[in-house]
């Protein structure tokens, strides 16, 4: 290797995880070893039943045996895990090797890189231990690197993010750079962009089209019992209690999940969404990886103004095959906080001079209450759809990252001279469907959506991102 | 068909290229196929009780008659009329190429135009299963990072299939973008 040769300044850093590992990985075993010596310890001393053999006491030290026993192969097994797991980062990539029973080794490469997420669970967290998740789209595999300190593994976390960006940087160098704590990750370089205060969530969650349904089937059975004269047999309905139940522990859980959500913007330009309660995940997406924005308001979210904004990723789990809110970059806000959360993400969007176009009135026939709620427009960066009633949702895609267009018309569209446009993004909750347009209209935004994404791909980078992240606040705020 | 309707999905340039007419053959397989498995669930048990069970009282094998032969008579109108549908359904399966998208056509109830830019192709499969085998026709599958496109073109002659996949994987070499 040349002197001069740029690599032969870069040393490969290879490292273990941390050594706590293995008892954040089976503290279950660890606990439930001392809770069976609690709570049967005393009782198996105590006891002197007479038997063929002598007491149980004589033999006391066998089932606690047992236990250690079992607590002991755990652990080693565990610290042989740890003992052979490695991680190299080089210039190019990172390569996870696991070479305990059978050899597994991965590699991510820096360009590949999607989005990069810190989990502390909550045993973890007392450790002050972190796992670091990369993904990396499409096959779905996660390569994850448990547990790190987590001063150690924000530290990866943000060299991984520089390099995703194609910045070149050093691990060195981005230690030098401050981190955040245990209960935020938030550090001082890093831009607060928007946080969700805890009642505003909490008050979203229970009003909910979910809670409406409920309220009014228990209204019915109330007015039902009046009328039979039995005012109190909505309370022995068998069904009401495992669906309050089941609805309290929906709601509980999304709360533990998004409790002080906070979204950052880190120096480098990606965007930090953090949250949890109990456990603290903490998620990094370069901004060119964004795919989609899509906004969404249930009725009643409509009476505050409350909105949710969700996100297309390559390679996110959807938010319901997870704990994690992935694809989640405003849990409630504002329509300020959206316009601050969409001026982060695209500084260039100008949603607000977008002219949305209204769709034809023959549209009632098949949209009877909300016809005219439903509109579309496209500016030079994006294609917008909006609409609906019980929750109404407008989808956001830049030209650049549309996949394919379609044009479809059902039967008593024909008849109605209606047809929809589609958008096609990659996996995730974005959907961008402009519904029941005009026929010449959907031939027409088909035909031109399809020159503008050449024109959009054609520019060197996402027009939409090209000014550098300044901290300024959108021009209507 | 009307003039709007001819507009909507009308070709982008001259014409749409149809599938082999073969495909229809495959079609009108497939459709009878899951029509005759039809008929057995609804038909044949209603059959077996008229013919073959013992005793019913006559008024109720009276009305066992009744539904069997109209509900026979109904598979048999809309099967007919399925099986005829079907040679239009296959032609209305057409695509054309033009300089940095291909387009895809298809149904008569439902349609759908596809345009997928050759350069958002990730990758282009040819598949044949054994009874498109049989009816000399191959299916073409374009593959994008999005799983809505959905874009497939069934019924295709092999060699136009084999052909239309080269010229799809160069183009789309040439015209790559990134995500």
């Amino acid at each position: 290797m040349l002197p001069d040769d740029p690599r032969a300044a870069y040393e490969p850093v290879l490292e273990h995880p941390h050594p706590l590992t293995p008892i954040a990985k089976s503290w279950i075993a660890l606990v439930a070893v001392g809770y069976f010596i609690l709570r049967d310890a005393p009782d198996i001393l105590q006891d002197t039943p007479s038997g063929g053999w002598g007491t149980i006491a004589e033999f006391w030290y066998v089932p606690i045996g047992l236990l250690v026993a079992v607590l002991a192969v755990s652990l080693i097994a565990g610290y042989l895990t740890w003992r052979f797991t490695s991680f190299i980062i080089d210039d190019e990539q990172v390569r996870i090797e696991r070479n305990f029973i059978s050899h597994r080794s991965e590699r991510i490469a820096f360009t590949k890189i999607q989005s990069v997420d810190v989990t502390q669970p909550l045993v973890a967290r007392l450790l002050g231990l972190a796992a670091l998740r990369v993904d990396v789209g499409g096959g779905g595999s996660n390569a994850s690197i448990e547990y790190l300190s987590r001063k150690r593994a924000y530290q990866l976390r943000d060299y991984l993010i520089t390099r995703a960006h194609g910045t070149k940087a050093t691990v060195a160098a981005s230690a030098q750079t401050p981190i955040g704590t245990v209960f935020s990750d938030a550090s001082a370089a890093d831009r607060r962009v928007v946080s969700v205060p805890p009642s505003r969530l909490v008050a979203s969650m229970i009003v909910t089209n979910s809670t409406v349904v409920f309220l009014i089937v228990i209204a019915a059975l109330v007015v039902y019992g009046i009328i039979a004269d039995q005012p109190l047999a909505w309370l022995s309905t068998s069904f009401l209690i495992p669906w309050a139940l089941a609805m309290g522990a929906m709601i509980l859980n999304r709360i533990r999940n998004e409790w002080n959500f906070v979204l950052t913007m880190t120096p480098d330009g990606g965007l930090r969404t953090a949250s949890g309660l109990t456990s603290l995940t903490s998620q990094t997406i370069p901004r060119n990886r964004v795919q989609a924005v899509d906004i969404s308001q249930p009725l009643l979210w409509r009476i505050v103004g409350w909105q949710r904004v969700r996100i297309d990723v390559l390679g996110l789990p959807t938010e319901s095959s997870s704990s994690v809110p992935a694809n989640l970059l405003l849990p409630v806000g504002s329509a300020q906080d959206v316009a601050i959360v969409l001026h982060a993400l695209w500084p260039n969007l100008r949603l607000d001079a977008i002219a949305m176009r209204p769709i034809p009135k023959s549209a009632r026939w098949l949209r009877w209450l909300d016809a005219q709620t439903y509109s579309w427009g496209y500016d030079e960066y994006v294609l917008v759809a909006s609409g609906g009633l019980l929750r109404k949702r407008t989808s956001i895609v830049p030209h650049a990252r549309v996949q394919s267009v379609r044009l479809r018309q059902g039967v008593i569209q024909r008849k109605l001279r209606l047809a929809d446009v589609q958008a096609h993004t990659t996996p995730g909750p974005v959907d961008v469907v402009c519904q029941h347009l005009d026929e010449t209209d959907a031939r027409a935004l088909a035909m031109s959506e399809l020159d503008r994404m050449r024109a959009a791909r054609s520019r060197p980078e996402l027009s939409l991102l090209s000014t550098p992240p300044q901290p300024d606040r959108p021009p209507n705020s | 068909m009307n003039q709007q309707q001819s507009a909507l999905f009308a070709p982008p340039t001259e014409a749409w290229t149809p599938v082999s007419r073969r495909y229809a053959g495959l079609r009108r397989l497939s459709s009878a196929t899951s029509w005759v498995f039809l008929a057995l669930i609804i038909v044949g048990p209603q059959a077996f009780m008229v013919f073959f069970l013992q005793g019913f009282p006559g008024s109720a094998i009276r009305t066992l008659r009744w539904t069997l032969a109209a509900s026979a008579a109904v598979l048999l109108v809309l099967a007919i009329w399925r099986l005829w549908r079907q040679g239009a359904i296959a032609r209305s399966w057409a695509y054309a190429e033009r300089d940095s998208d291909l387009y895809i056509k298809s149904g008569i109830f439902n349609r759908r135009l596809t345009v997928i830019p050759y350069g958002r192709m990730q990758a282009v499969n040819i598949s044949a299963g054994p009874i498109e085998r049989a009816f000399k026709v191959a299916t073409v599958k374009l593959v994008t990072a999005s799983a809505q496109s959905d874009a497939v073109i069934p019924g295709l002659d092999p060699e136009a299939a084999a052909a239309l996949r080269d010229r799809l994987t160069e183009r789309g070499e040439i015209q790559a973008t990134g995500l």
